[in-house]
């Protein structure tokens, strides 16, 4: 079934044409992930769909309703989450009270505290740390905290922007972990990475942009073995 | 009501009565009681405007503007068409809270300085706009409004003021102004309509500066347009007391409105020089503690019993090393 169907997407930004008739879709229970280097369009697709940068042209169907130029406000309401880039976590606020800023549109109160008890068991790190301010978790903590709160809305689609940004390899792969096993609860993930290789390990498929368009797709262990991506992308 | 909100609401009215038998023997000079009066529209100025600043995050520093328009409008109406005070006291609010939409809606479209310089332009039109009307006086001033504010009206007010905007502090839709201050793009994708809540907040502080306003003007009797009275100096000064107190910070508001209410009354004694000892003031509680007096925590029985803890725990322990090495 296709969760999320994007056609012919294109976003300016002032006179730079960022996102040129971008297309994708993604299907239920699926992890896409969309790579491509620097300034290729991955963040602004991302951001096109969660309703943060107006389109001009193109359209955006989330479970078969046309969100295309919705306020990021009520896109989030469809449950379809978006963990932006650099965290972005409430830093003055404690832990707790990020995750349950998380669960701001949510009236079902007994489903939120068991779903904070089950972002606390994928974080055990943030259990710990729960009545700290956000500020003053370390950078990988500020993104397991940053992905909490995105699941603390109880989304169907989770767009994941950069998530191993920064952090050591380490916590990378301990982000990687989760990423899967959010997905295996059942929630949707199209993720946006530089860590190409790491990114095809864990999706089912994936789609290469550049200078703002699609170059390519295919199933992730189809681009793994494809000779331009493995060029471009894969070092070697 | 629990144990601690019979203390709180039995010290506020073992003060008010205080302050009326020290009035009546003539301990307070009718002076005092106007000082106390202004300490507290102070008090709903500052804690307004830290709703919108401190809370909310949007650097408004038109505040003042409202105020005027709460002068004004309700001595427009108990002056001109003898309505009674504090109808025209909650239609003056209501008025600068509509003014506070049809003015956040385009303001609050901008952030940071630019914001801070649109709201300090919206803040000068309302001020020249009322120097040219002339059913309110013009530049003379409006004169002739019935003194029907007493110092009683002030304290109740103020009281009302803080309660309400703690209470929504606190709330769902608080939490929420809070997030916005914090991140207003992570807000817009957990669902939070930002733009709501600023213009929201907007409103709400607009409503109570207006309140202040119509308890200003009915307590002096007289109100002029000057820009130390209802213009950008006035606004300055609001803003002043907000960040003196911590932004984010009720209490801290409060302490700071008074202080600041003060202190050019006590320093009277040092004749012009006190216009050089007060900014000199201001700036070493700057230096020394530029987050503001209380930064973003509030003052409260816990956080004192936890200070006097340590501070008793902490002499408990030197006593103890004292007399081991004795």
């Amino acid at each position: 079934m296709e969760l999320l169907k994007v056609q012919d997407l294109d976003v300016y930004y002032g006179g730079i044409h960022a996102l040129k008739q971008v297309s994708f879709t993604i299907n239920a229970g699926e992890i896409v992930t969309l790579i491509g280097a620097n300034g290729a369009g991955k963040s602004t697709t991302l951001r096109a769909v969660s309703g943060l940068v107006p389109t001009s042209s193109g359209s955006v169907e989330f479970k078969g309703v046309d969100i295309t130029n919705m306020p990021a406000h009520k896109i989030a309401g469809l449950k379809l989450t978006h963990v932006p880039e650099g965290r972005r976590v409430f830093a003055n606020l404690s832990v707790e009270v990020n995750l349950q800023l998380g669960a701001y549109l949510r009236k079902d109160k007994a489903q939120v505290q068991e779903d904070l008890e089950r972002v606390y068991t994928l974080f055990p790190r943030l259990a710990e740390r729960r009545r700290q301010l956000a500020g003053s978790l370390s950078g990988g903590e500020q993104q397991m905290l940053a992905m909490g709160r995105g699941l603390m809305a109880n989304p169907e689609l989770m767009l994941l922007d950069e998530p191993s940004m920064g952090l050591a390899p380490l916590l990378v792969r301990e982000i990687f972990r989760v990423i899967e096993e959010i997905n295996r609860s059942g929630t949707t993930i199209l993720l946006v990475e530089q860590n190409a290789k790491m990114a095809l390990n864990v999706a089912n498929r994936a789609y290469v942009l550049e200078n703002g368009a699609v170059k390519l797709s295919g199933t992730a262990a189809e681009l793994l073995q494809d000779e331009r991506v493995r060029k471009a992308y894969l070092g070697g | 009501m629990t144990k601690r909100n019979i203390v709180v609401t039995a010290l506020l009215a073992g003060f008010y009565l205080l302050v009326q038998l020290l009035a009546a023997k003539r301990v307070l000079l009718p002076y005092d009681l106007q000082i106390l009066g202004l300490i507290c529209i102070n008090i709903m100025l500052a804690v307004s405007l830290n709703l919108i600043n401190g809370f909310t995050g949007q650097f408004s520093i038109g505040h003042a503007g409202f105020f005027g328009i709460g002068a004004y409008a309700s001595a427009y109406l108990t002056v001109v068409h003898d309505v009674p005070f504090l109808i025209a006291l909650c239609a003056g609010a209501v008025f600068a809270a509509v003014i506070g939409i049809v003015i956040g809606l385009p303001a609050l479209r901008l952030q940071g300085d630019y914001l801070a310089i649109a709201t300090l332009g919206f803040g000068e039109i309302i001020r020249v706009v009322i120097l040219n009307i002339p059913q309110v006086g013009g530049a003379r001033g409006f004169s002739g409004i019935s003194r029907a504010t007493s110092f009683g009206h002030t304290y109740l007010f103020m009281i009302l003021t803080v309660l309400i905007i703690k209470n929504f502090i606190s709330s769902y839709h608080g939490r929420a102004c809070i997030a916005v201050r914090e991140d207003e793009l992570a807000s817009e994708t957990l669902g939070i309509n930002t733009t709501f809540y600023k213009v929201s907040a907007f409103t709400l502080g607009a409503f109570f500066a207006g309140l202040a306003g119509g308890l200003f003007s009915h307590y002096m009797g007289y109100i002029n347009p000057a820009a130390n009275q209802i213009g950008f100096l006035k606004s300055i000064d609001i803003l002043i007391m907000v960040v003196l107190g911590g932004l984010g910070s009720i209490t801290g508001s409060i302490g700071a409105a008074i202080f600041l209410t003060l202190i050019p009354e006590l320093l009277r004694g040092l004749a012009e020089y006190r216009m050089i000892v007060y900014p000199i003031i201001l700036i070493l509680i700057m230096l020394f503690r530029p987050a503001g007096l209380l930064g973003g925590k509030e003052l409260s029985w816990d956080a004192l019993s936890r200070f006097y803890q340590r501070f008793a725990g902490k002499r408990q322990k030197q006593r103890v090393t004292g007399d081991g090495s004795e």
